[in-house]
C-alpha cells in the first residue's frame, strides 16, 4: 500500500496538472469554423464552406463548458462571430454585449492593436449596431439555404460502381426537376464521365459521349438551358453543379460537374442542385485514372443508367 | 483508435522527422551534435549574410508601436529571436532573413497583447516532449543532440502557438455588413435618365416612296448593293416523293393483324441487330441497363450472362414485323424504277405519301424534321427519279425517298425583282440619309457653342501663353532646355478647360437647339442598363425596340451627367440619336434582387478572408505596427 501511494505521489509530480480550462483552450482552436486545411479546401485555404447553425451549436456548448474559465471570452467572442455569419445579427449583438460587460478588462475588449484604432470587441458591436440600423431601414431578405431533399434521391449506376444523389429541391427546383426528367427520359443512360480533373472533379451529362468521336464531348446537349438559381449552397467537396459554359448566360440543360475538392470560385457562377451522399470515393478513383489527350479517362468510365428512388 | 488521436501520433511523428533533420543539416557539416550552435560567418548559397551576435546587445536596435505603447527591440532581443527560430527554421544554404525575424517578434506581439499566449498548463497539454507523450524520449535525444533546450523549445512552441491563435482569430473575425454588398452594388447599376433627339429613317422611307425612284437609280442600287442581292437570291431546292411508315401510330388490332402468321427467325433478328447496332443500342430500357454491367463481386453465372441483342429481340422483332409494308413497297418501287407512282404504291400499303415541293435546306428541317440537313444532301445529291438506296430509320419512323428535281441557287433579273426592290431602296437610302441629317445637327450645335465660346477659348488660350512664359522666365539657367516641356503643359491645360466648356455649353444648348431645327427632344424616364445581350429580333413593336437599343448602349453607361453622346445609329430600328444623359441616380437597396444580394456578401466575406490570410507579411506587420529602425 505505502509503495503505491509512493508511486501516485511520484506520478502526480511527473505527468501534468490536467486542467480543465487548458483543454478547453485548445478544443476552442479545432472548433473555430474557418479552419484552414478541412478537406476539400486547397492548401492553406480556409474553409469557406461552414455550416453556420452547427459552428452557432458547437461555439455555443464549448462557451457554456467554459463558464469562467480563461476560455469563456474567446468562446463567446467567437460564438458572436457565427451568429453573425449565420444571420442572427440580434443574438450576435446580445452576445458581444454581454462579453464587453462581463468581462471589461480582457484584452478582447480593451486592446486595440493599431494605433487610433479599436478592440475586437468594439469593431465588432459598431458592426452589429450599424447592420441593424441598416436592416431596420431596409428589408433584407437572405437567399435559400440548400437542404436535402428526404424524399427523392437518385442512384447512377457507373461502371465504376453504384453513386446515390441527394438534391437540392428548395434551392434549385428546375435543375432538380430537368435532372430527373432526363434521367427518367433514359437521357443519360450509356453516356461517359467525358473531362476529369483529378482530385477537383470530373463532367458528365453529355449525349454526344455516348457515341461520337473524343473531339465532339462536352458539346452535346438538349436542346434547352436553364435560367440559373442561386442559393447559399457552396461549391464544395460532393456538390453536383450544372455546368455552365464561360460567357453563357444559362446552365447547360444537361452536363453536369461532380466537384471533388471545394470549388469556391465556381459560386454565384454555376448552379449547385444535388451533392453526393453515397460514393464520392468511386468518383474520385475515376478523377484518378489515366487520361487522354482529351482529359477523359483513357479506359471510359460509363453512366450506365440512373435509377430514381422515391422514399414514401 | 480516435481519429483525434491518430491525428496526433501523425503530428508527432512529423515532429520528430522534420524538426531534427532541420537542424540536423546544420549539426551534420559545421557542429559537433553534443555542442551548441554557433554562427559561424559565413555566407549561405542564397547570397545573404548569417545574422551576427550583436556587438552592442542593449542598443536599441527598433522601435514598434502597439496597442498605443512604444515598445522598443534591443540589439540582444533580436538575436535571441533569431536563435529561437534558428534551429527549426534555418537551412544549410539559406539562412533567416531579418524580416522573419520581424515577422516573429511583431506577430507573436500582437498574439500576447490580445492574451492569447498558451499558459504553462496549455503548453503541458501540448508539448510533444510531456511525459507519457508517444516519441517524447526520442525526440528529447534528438533535440539534445542539436543543442536545442526543452527550455528553448518550449518558448519556441509557445511563441508558435500564440501566433497560430492569432492568425486562426483574425480569420474568424470577420463580419460583412449589408451596407457594403448595396455599395458595391449600386456602384455597377445606376439608374440613367436621358433625353434624346431621334433621326428616324422610317419618315424619309416615305417620302421616298411617295417620290418613287427613277430607273437608272434602282438599277444603280441593284448592281452595287449586296446584301439587297442576297436577300433575293434564289436558294438550291430539292423536289422529292416520300414514303413514310410510323409504327407507334398503329393500334394494337393492327400490329396483331401484321403479326399473324409472321415467324421471325433468330438469323433475320441478328441481321437486323448487326445493321442497326448504333441505333438499336440507345433502345436497351433505361432499367435493364445495369444487367448489361454487374457489379465486381457479383458477377452472374455463365448461364444468367446477358446481351444487349438479348435484351433487345423484342424490340427486333417488332421493328422487322412492323416493317413489312414499307419494306414490300421500297421492293416493288425499286423494281418499277422511275416509273413507280408513289402515291398509289402508298395507298395500297397503308403508309402515308408526302411530296416536298422545291424546299431548300431549312424549309425541308422544317417540314421533316426527322431527315434533317442529311436528307436534304442527299436528294440534292441523286438525279431526278433515283430511288433511296435503303429504308432510313429516324426517330422511330421509317422512311424511303425518290427524288423528283433539284435546283441550284440563282440570282433573279433586275426585272424580276424591281417591284419588290423599290422599298429596299427607299429603306437603305433613307437610313443613309437619316444620319446626313443626325450629323448635320451635330455639327450646327457644336460650331454654335464654339461661336460661343470663342472669346472665352480665345482667353483661356491667352492666360496659357502668359502662364507659360511666367513659367519659362523663372526657370534656373541650367533647366531652360525645359522650356517647351513647359509650354506643353499650358497647352494641354487650356485644351482640357477648352473641351469642358464645349461639353457643357452643347449639353446645356441641347434642347434648345433641337426646338430651332424643329426636332422632337423626348426624355426617357430613369432605367437600369441591361447588362445581357436581348434577341431584339424578336421584337416588332418601334417604342420596345428603341427602348431596348438605347437600354443597353455601352456609350451611354460610360458617359457622365451633362455630356452628349456621339452618335448613335440603331441597325435595327433604322434610327440615329443623338443622346444627353441628364443624371445617373442611384438604386434603391430594396431593388437589389436576393441573389444579387448574395454574391456580393459572399464576395466580400471571402475578400476579406484572404486579406486576413495575407495580413502576416512582414512588409504589412512593419506598416501597421510603425516599425522604425534606429
Amino acid at each position: 500500500m505505502q509503495r503505491f501511494i509512493l508511486a501516485l505521489v511520484i506520478a502526480s509530480a511527473v505527468m501534468p496538472a490536467q486542467d480543465p480550462a487548458a483543454k478547453l483552450m485548445i478544443e476552442l482552436e479545432t472548433a473555430l469554423p474557418r479552419q484552414q486545411n478541412t478537406q476539400g479546401a486547397g492548401q492553406g485555404m480556409p474553409n469557406f464552406n461552414v455550416d453556420w447553425d452547427k459552428a452557432i451549436a458547437k461555439l455555443g456548448d464549448l462557451a457554456t463548458r467554459a463558464a469562467g474559465t480563461r476560455a469563456e471570452p474567446w468562446a463567446l467572442f467567437h460564438l458572436g462571430n457565427a451568429l453573425y455569419a449565420g444571420g442572427h445579427i440580434e443574438e450576435a449583438a446580445g452576445t458581444f454585449r454581454d462579453l464587453s460587460e462581463r468581462y471589461a478588462a480582457h484584452p478582447i475588449n480593451t486592446v486595440a492593436l493599431e494605433k487610433g484604432g479599436k478592440s475586437r470587441l468594439a469593431r465588432a458591436l459598431d458592426d452589429c449596431v450599424q447592420e441593424l440600423s441598416f436592416r431596420a431601414q431596409h428589408k433584407v431578405t437572405d437567399l435559400a439555404k440548400a437542404d436535402v431533399d428526404a424524399v427523392t434521391t437518385a442512384t447512377l449506376h457507373f461502371s465504376a460502381g453504384d453513386v446515390t444523389f441527394g438534391f437540392y429541391k428548395n434551392a434549385a427546383p428546375e435543375h432538380v426537376k430537368n435532372f430527373l426528367e432526363l434521367a427518367k427520359s433514359s437521357f443519360y443512360d450509356r453516356t461517359r464521365v467525358h473531362h476529369v480533373a483529378p482530385g477537383q472533379w470530373i463532367k458528365l451529362g453529355d449525349p454526344n459521349s455516348r457515341d461520337k468521336y473524343m473531339d465532339e464531348w462536352g458539346k452535346g446537349g438538349p436542346a434547352h438551358s436553364l435560367d440559373n438559381e442561386f442559393s447559399r449552397a457552396t461549391h464544395k467537396r460532393g456538390t453536383v453543379s450544372m455546368w455552365r459554359g464561360s460567357g453563357r448566360p444559362k446552365s447547360h440543360g444537361s452536363q453536369f460537374m461532380v466537384l471533388l475538392a471545394d470549388q469556391p470560385h465556381l459560386d454565384f457562377v454555376q448552379t449547385p442542385f444535388a451533392e453526393v451522399i453515397v460514393g464520392l470515393d468511386i468518383l474520385e478513383q475515376v478523377s484518378r485514372k489515366t487520361r487522354n489527350q482529351y482529359e477523359c479517362p483513357a479506359d471510359d468510365v460509363w453512366l450506365n443508367g440512373i435509377t430514381i428512388n422515391v422514399t414514401k | 483508435m480516435s481519429l483525434h488521436t491518430t491525428r496526433r501520433i501523425l503530428g508527432f511523428l512529423v515532429l520528430a522527422l522534420t524538426l531534427p533533420l532541420a537542424a540536423q543539416n546544420e549539426s551534420d557539416s559545421a557542429q559537433p551534435p553534443t555542442q551548441p550552435a554557433t554562427l559561424a560567418p559565413q555566407v549561405p548559397s542564397n547570397g545573404l549574410k548569417p545574422i551576427q551576435a550583436p556587438a552592442t546587445p542593449e542598443r536599441v536596435k527598433a522601435t514598434f508601436n502597439m496597442g498605443g505603447k512604444d515598445i522598443q527591440v534591443t540589439e540582444k532581443q533580436f538575436y535571441d529571436t533569431y536563435l529561437l527560430l534558428k534551429p527549426h527554421e534555418e537551412r544549410k544554404d539559406q539562412s533567416i532573413q531579418p524580416q522573419r525575424i520581424i515577422e516573429q517578434i511583431l506577430m507573436f506581439a500582437e498574439a500576447d497583447a490580445l492574451g492569447l499566449t498558451p499558459t504553462a498548463e496549455e503548453l503541458a497539454e501540448i508539448s510533444p516532449l510531456r511525459p507519457g507523450a508517444l516519441f517524447a524520449d526520442s525526440m528529447r535525444e534528438r533535440f539534445k543532440s542539436m543543442g536545442i533546450t526543452e527550455t528553448d523549445y518550449h518558448e519556441y512552441l509557445r511563441q508558435s502557438r500564440a501566433i497560430e491563435r492569432l492568425k486562426a482569430v483574425t480569420t474568424n473575425d470577420i463580419r460583412v455588413r449589408s451596407p457594403q454588398a448595396y455599395e458595391l452594388w449600386k456602384g455597377e447599376n445606376h439608374l440613367f435618365r436621358i433625353s434624346c433627339v431621334e433621326f428616324p429613317a422610317s419618315a424619309i422611307e416615305k417620302e421616298l416612296l411617295a417620290k418613287g425612284a427613277s430607273e437608272e437609280e434602282l438599277r444603280k442600287f441593284w448592281a452595287e448593293n449586296g446584301n439587297t442581292q442576297n436577300k433575293y437570291r434564289r436558294p438550291t431546292t430539292v423536289t422529292a416523293d416520300l414514303l413514310l411508315f410510323d409504327p407507334a401510330q398503329l393500334n394494337p388490332e393492327q400490329v396483331a393483324a401484321l403479326a399473324s402468321g409472321r415467324k421471325v427467325t433468330r438469323e433475320e433478328s441478328l441481321a437486323h441487330f448487326k445493321k442497326h447496332k448504333d441505333r438499336l443500342m440507345q433502345q436497351i430500357p433505361s432499367e435493364e441497363r445495369p444487367k448489361l454491367y454487374p457489379a465486381p463481386g457479383q458477377l452472374p453465372t455463365l448461364e444468367k450472362i446477358v446481351t444487349p441483342f438479348e435484351l433487345l429481340v423484342p424490340v427486333i422483332e417488332r421493328e422487322l414485323i412492323l416493317g413489312d409494308p414499307l419494306g414490300a413497297a421500297f421492293e416493288e418501287a425499286k423494281s418499277a424504277g422511275a416509273a413507280a407512282d408513289m402515291k398509289t404504291l402508298a395507298a395500297k400499303n397503308g403508309l402515308k405519301h408526302a411530296r416536298i415541293e422545291k424546299a431548300d435546306n431549312a424549309a425541308l428541317a422544317l417540314q421533316f424534321p426527322a431527315g434533317g440537313h442529311q436528307l436534304f444532301a442527299d436528294l440534292f445529291n441523286a438525279p431526278p427519279g433515283q430511288l433511296a438506296a435503303s429504308i432510313a430509320w429516324q426517330e422511330g419512323k421509317q422512311y424511303f425517298w425518290r427524288s423528283v428535281d433539284r435546283a441550284v441557287s440563282s440570282l433573279p433579273s433586275f426585272e424580276e425583282v424591281r417591284t419588290e426592290l423599290v422599298k429596299d431602296w427607299a429603306h437603305e437610302t433613307a437610313v443613309v440619309d437619316a444620319q446626313k441629317r443626325c450629323t448635320a445637327f451635330e455639327e450646327a450645335l457644336r460650331q454654335s457653342v464654339a461661336a460661343e465660346l470663342a472669346p472665352e477659348e480665345a482667353r483661356l488660350d491667352l492666360d496659357a501663353v502668359e502662364a507659360a512664359t511666367r513659367e519659362v522666365a523663372a526657370l534656373p539657367p541650367e533647366q531652360k532646355q525645359q522650356a517647351d516641356m513647359v509650354r506643353q503643359k499650358h497647352t494641354i491645360f487650356s485644351e482640357n478647360k477648352k473641351r469642358s466648356l464645349r461639353a457643357g455649353l452643347m449639353a446645356r444648348n441641347f434642347e434648345s437647339a433641337a426646338g430651332k431645327a424643329g426636332l422632337k427632344v423626348s426624355e426617357i424616364q430613369p432605367f437600369a442598363f441591361e447588362m445581357i445581350h436581348i434577341d431584339r429580333s424578336s421584337l416588332t413593336d418601334p417604342e420596345e425596340l428603341r427602348q431596348t437599343f438605347l437600354k443597353s448602349s455601352f456609350q451611354i453607361r460610360g458617359m457622365e451627367a451633362g455630356q452628349i453622346s456621339p452618335i448613335l445609329s440603331d441597325v435595327v430600328l433604322g434610327s440615329h440619336f443623338l443622346v444627353k444623359l441628364i443624371a445617373r441616380e442611384e438604386p434603391s437597396f430594396e431593388s437589389m434582387p436576393a441573389t444579387e444580394f448574395g454574391q456580393r456578401m459572399s464576395g466580400l466575406e471571402r475578400q476579406e478572408v484572404y486579406s486576413a490570410l495575407y495580413r502576416w507579411s512582414a512588409q504589412q506587420l512593419m506598416q501597421r505596427h510603425g516599425w522604425t529602425e534606429n
